[in-house]
């Protein structure tokens, strides 16, 4: 449900402080006069946009940042803070224990503490905005290679993001085992020093003893067996963080204003075969590749780089396609992704070959 | 999530069963050190969307320290972790453009140093914020669904600051093609996150 006359995009662009003229005028006219429908759409478009911020490839701030952003808070505003927190805290005794011998009052969080109603700052006037200087500007953002919309790419999109949910959920889930059998493992662990005492109590001969030992060596074997499946679960986590990192980096570099994306198409070979290569300041490359046919055990698949100067074609490396079909491939090197013109796959034997020697499945430029 | 380091203020258990989150609760009271605590949770993320606008490590840094001055100036009563989130990337965000549209910067914004970017764990400190470290992964992946055109206007938009109308002529295309480009985007952008009304 929306205004009538603002649409998705209207919201979207205002959010981020960028509707002129009428469009701006009037939408900021409904916010003004309390309007729900639009308030609700403003923070949906915030929502968005915050979730692309932290898409954003990460820089890392120096350190001397933290320090001197904690500088804002001075020592005598920590000394009068506690103070202040103190006093609030031997108030709320006194209120809670005089409140409690009068009434059973109940303490009713959404009037005491849930006070929400972010404001964010106004958007700066218009005649602020040097629109006219921008249109001079030297266009930040390099050539990207144009492309008409992908429905194949789409499904594949659809079909990740399916599967990335339920990673998530999984790794959770799995992190959850974790926890629950290093418990276990610890327990174990105690029975079994607690038998140990127990066995170096108990006197020789006692009929006691062998019994204690037979125990003892059943919960250390119960503890290192549980241990080992610790660290089972921990390789599956560590190896499903691995693979969503991968994703996540994928698009992370949709920031970088020098990306570049090619996109291979199939040969007549099979030419229901997709990738794309995302290139980023000329040092890092992000292959993606779906629909590739199994290969006979012998074969495996190897990129090429095609360059206009220098050593014509470069291997990339060679990679092997998972079980959906589907392959990633992650390079970074300069001198090897400096003038790349076009990118080319060829299945090889297995181990790769020195230069291109099989049939030929995928070509861009 | 983010571990209380100050005993000192006890959220009331109705409160926190009522989602109220210790860190923006302590922070929109001045606790001390849940500034430390709310710049090891977004400092990073907010330091790389200045730079990826500025381009320009020192007036970042700038930039990111008037933002968290800002944050904790005003009388915020944020009741989650990414409500508080969601205000420093836009006031960072609204700074960062305003700092590219002097004419001084822009000339000088080509001259960018990648050296800068360090190889690291995306994302790796919103762990306490999970809500936006999951819905910044699916909308990692809807980015890679979008057409080149598509991806251009969200970024023209985003880390440029273009209008729509401004979008067009930098493109040399109709506003309505720009118009159509933009929400088509939008739309595959909030289908990625399924539920949008949900993280709010």
């Amino acid at each position: 449900m929306q205004c009538p006359g603002f649409s998705d995009e209207t919201y979207a662009f205002h959010a981020l402080d960028l509707l002129q003229g009428s469009e701006r005028a009037e939408i900021e006219r409904h916010l003004q006069a309390g309007c729900g429908t639009c308030a609700a759409q403003m923070e949906r478009s915030r929502t968005l946009w915050y979730a692309v911020g932290s898409a954003t490839v990460q820089a890392a701030p120096p350190k001397r940042l933290r320090a001197s952003i904690l500088k804002i808070v001075t020592p005598e505003r920590a000394v009068w803070w506690r103070a202040w927190a103190v006093l609030a805290a031997a108030t709320l005794i006194l209120v809670s224990f005089t409140a409690g011998l009068f009434t059973a009052r109940v303490y009713s969080p959404s009037r005491n503490f849930v006070a929400f109603s972010p404001v964010y700052p106004s958007p700066a006037p218009e005649s602020r905005r040097p629109a006219a200087a921008l249109e001079n500007a030297k266009p930040a953002v390099k050539e990207i290679v144009r492309q008409a919309p992908d429905p194949t790419l789409a499904e594949t999109i659809d079909s990740l993001n399916a599967d990335l949910l339920r990673e998530i959920q999984k790794s959770r889930q799995l992190e959850a085992e974790v926890t629950r059998q290093k418990s276990l493992a610890a327990a174990a662990r105690d029975s079994a020093t607690d038998a140990d005492r127990r066995f170096a109590a108990a006197s020789a001969g006692n009929r006691e003893t062998e019994e204690l030992r037979r125990q003892m060596t059943a919960l250390t074997g119960r503890a290192g067996e549980l241990e080992r499946q610790v660290a089972q679960y921990k390789a599956l986590v560590e190896a499903q963080r691995r693979r969503l990192d991968q994703t996540t980096q994928i698009a992370g570099m949709i920031s970088d204003p020098s990306l570049r994306i090619v996109q291979l198409r199939g040969t007549e070979k099979d030419p229901s075969i997709e990738a794309h290569a995302a290139i980023a300041a000329g040092n890092r490359m992000i292959f993606y590749a779906s629909h590739l046919p199994a290969l006979p055990a012998n074969r495996t698949y190897q990129l090429w780089l095609v360059r206009s100067s220098g050593a014509p074609v470069s291997s990339a490396g060679t990679f092997t396609r998972d079980s959906f079909g589907k392959a990633v491939l992650e390079l970074q090197d300069a001198a090897l992704l400096s003038g790349v013109t076009a990118l080319a796959v060829t299945d090889e034997p297995a181990g790769g070959s020195k230069s291109p020697t099989g049939h030929k499945w995928l070509i861009g430029s | 999530m983010i571990p209380s380091k100050a005993p000192s203020v006890e959220v009331p258990a109705e409160a926190a069963a009522a989602g109220v989150s210790g860190l923006a609760l302590r922070f929109s009271l001045k606790e001390p050190t849940a500034l430390a605590e709310v710049y090891d949770l977004f400092g990073r993320r907010v330091f790389s969307v200045v730079m990826s606008i500025v381009h320009d490590q020192s007036a970042a840094e700038d930039l990111v320290q008037e933002t968290f001055v800002r944050a904790w100036k005003r009388p915020f009563t944020g009741k989650e972790n990414h409500a508080l989130g969601k205000w420093l990337f836009t006031v960072a965000r609204n700074l960062a453009i305003d700092h590219i549209r002097s004419a001084v910067v822009r000339m000088e914004r080509n001259r960018f140093d990648f050296g800068v970017f360090e190889q690291a764990d995306p994302l790796s400190d919103a762990e306490g914020d999970m809500v936006s470290a999951d819905s910044a992964r699916l909308v990692h992946l809807a980015i890679l669904g979008l057409t080149a055109n598509q991806i251009e206007v969200i970024r023209l938009a985003y880390y440029d600051g273009l209008s729509q109308s401004e979008i067009a002529k930098r493109l040399g295309q109709p506003l309505g093609t720009v118009k159509s480009w933009a929400r088509s985007a939008l739309r595959r952008l909030r289908k990625s996150m399924r539920d949008p009304d949900q993280y709010q």
